[in-house]
């Protein structure tokens, strides 16, 4: 008798839970929804930023993109707006817009990118809030360094 | 492999019931990995996410990490709950939890092929299924082997294995047949659950959503397996006795084999 008390209430403890989550497991999704704009790019610890001076940023950006292979954009300066169908308008600084769709995975802390050519970035949310958004790339256990973007929203 | 219960299991009982089921712990882990991006096979992660969000006060986090972590937990709990409860056969009660991690499996990649969107919600639920079977998986395991096959449970692993090789420096521990046989036992489930993560991953590429079937088959096969051979072995015994024709003895031998029916 006891064991079927004790099941029964597993079962409506996880059934409650299941309906919470239905209620407020959704606020990822809610909170990126709007316009961004990227506010600072950072690379760290990267080696051949302390080797040469003479490098420009873009020859390290075109390094690092080397480094962490094909699936790696650099964004800078964008405007993204996240749009509830799932679509994300990317503004360039020189006015051209690109549209990617995007999906938030795991429990909403992994953003995916998914690109016309099929190309998939991989996004690890750091923190999202009203205000901010910082996102780190996702990137193989193997290659050292975070590349690390901050938006504010509009 | 599924029929015996604790003390009585041999350590080819253990050896079969560990290498097959840690082999369908590391497709079912890999699989969510690759798809989800969580880890449905151990919670240790699990838990420091929980803790993490606590401390930032992220509620709507802690939330989904906790039903995450229910779902495991619920899973152990009905898998050991089914094989303390039975009392008529051994092997049904033991089947039970593989045949609910089964469909809860099979549910996924039913879902998946046919109606998964990548929303969130979606994913996050697909996850909580996929930690409630791994769950069942682990409970039972653990519940018939007295705690000697983890077959998910590979931080623990890696350590006694580790404790036992370095107690192989030893030559009185290396001439312990127990010792040597647990060694033997994990590090059949590591290999195993490492080929399952492996196979896993090129079938997903291949197949997609598909996978969750092959793993429900693998687990179908499991739960037959017993069954098919201790049939087979029965109708045997069955037919060498008819050719003997009735003496006492075997009277009461195949009395006793009617006894331990399933």
């Amino acid at each position: 008798m006891r064991g079927i008390v004790m099941n029964v209430i597993m079962g409506l403890t996880a059934l409650s839970l299941f309906l919470m989550v239905t209620q407020f497991g959704n606020q990822p999704m809610n909170d990126i929804i709007g316009e961004w704009k990227e506010v600072s790019w950072d690379y760290e610890k990267v080696d051949f930023l302390n080797q040469s001076d003479s490098l420009t940023i873009d020859e390290v950006m075109d390094q690092t993109k080397v480094q962490l292979g094909e699936n790696f954009v650099i964004h800078k300066s964008e405007v993204w707006e996240f749009i509830d169908d799932n679509t994300l308008k990317v503004g360039f600084e020189d006015g051209k817009e690109e549209f990617v769709d995007w999906k938030l995975k795991s429990k909403g802390d992994i953003l995916k990118l998914t690109h016309n050519d099929k190309i998939s970035e991989y996004y690890t949310i750091k923190e999202l809030n009203r205000d901010r958004l910082v996102l780190h790339f996702h990137v193989d256990l193997n290659a050292r360094g975070i590349v690390k973007l901050t938006f504010e929203k509009i | 492999m599924l029929r015996k219960h604790s003390s009585s299991r041999t350590l080819k009982d253990n050896l079969q019931l560990g290498s097959l089921t840690a082999f369908s712990a590391g497709m079912v882990n890999v699989t969510s990995l690759i798809i989800f991006f969580a880890f449905t096979s151990n919670v240790t992660g699990h838990y420091a996410i929980l803790a993490e969000e606590i401390a930032k006060g992220n509620w709507n986090q802690v939330l989904m990490v906790f039903f995450w972590l229910f779902m495991f937990f619920y899973g152990n709990f009905l898998a050991n709950f089914l094989v303390i409860s039975s009392s008529r056969s051994n092997y049904i009660a033991h089947a039970l939890p593989l045949i609910l991690e089964t469909i809860c499996l099979s549910s996924v990649g039913f879902y998946g092929l046919y109606y998964y969107q990548e929303t969130l919600f979606e994913t996050e639920i697909l996850i909580a299924i996929m930690l409630l079977a791994m769950g069942l998986q682990n409970g039972l395991t653990a519940s018939i082997s007295n705690s000697a096959v983890k077959t998910t449970h590979m931080t623990g692993l890696t350590t006694d294995l580790a404790i036992l090789v370095s107690m192989f420096t030893k030559k009185k521990f290396r001439e312990n047949r127990e010792l040597r046989n647990k060694a033997k036992l994990l590090s059949t489930i590591a290999v195993s659950y490492i080929s399952g993560g492996v196979i896993a991953g090129l079938i997903y590429f291949a197949m997609g959503f598909k996978v969750f079937f092959m793993v429900s088959l693998f687990l179908i096969f499991i739960i037959l397996y017993d069954y098919i051979k201790f049939r087979f072995n029965l109708l045997l015994r069955k037919r060498r006795l008819q050719g003997y024709g009735g003496s006492k003895r075997l009277k009461i031998k195949e009395m006793w084999l009617e006894r331990i029916k399933i």
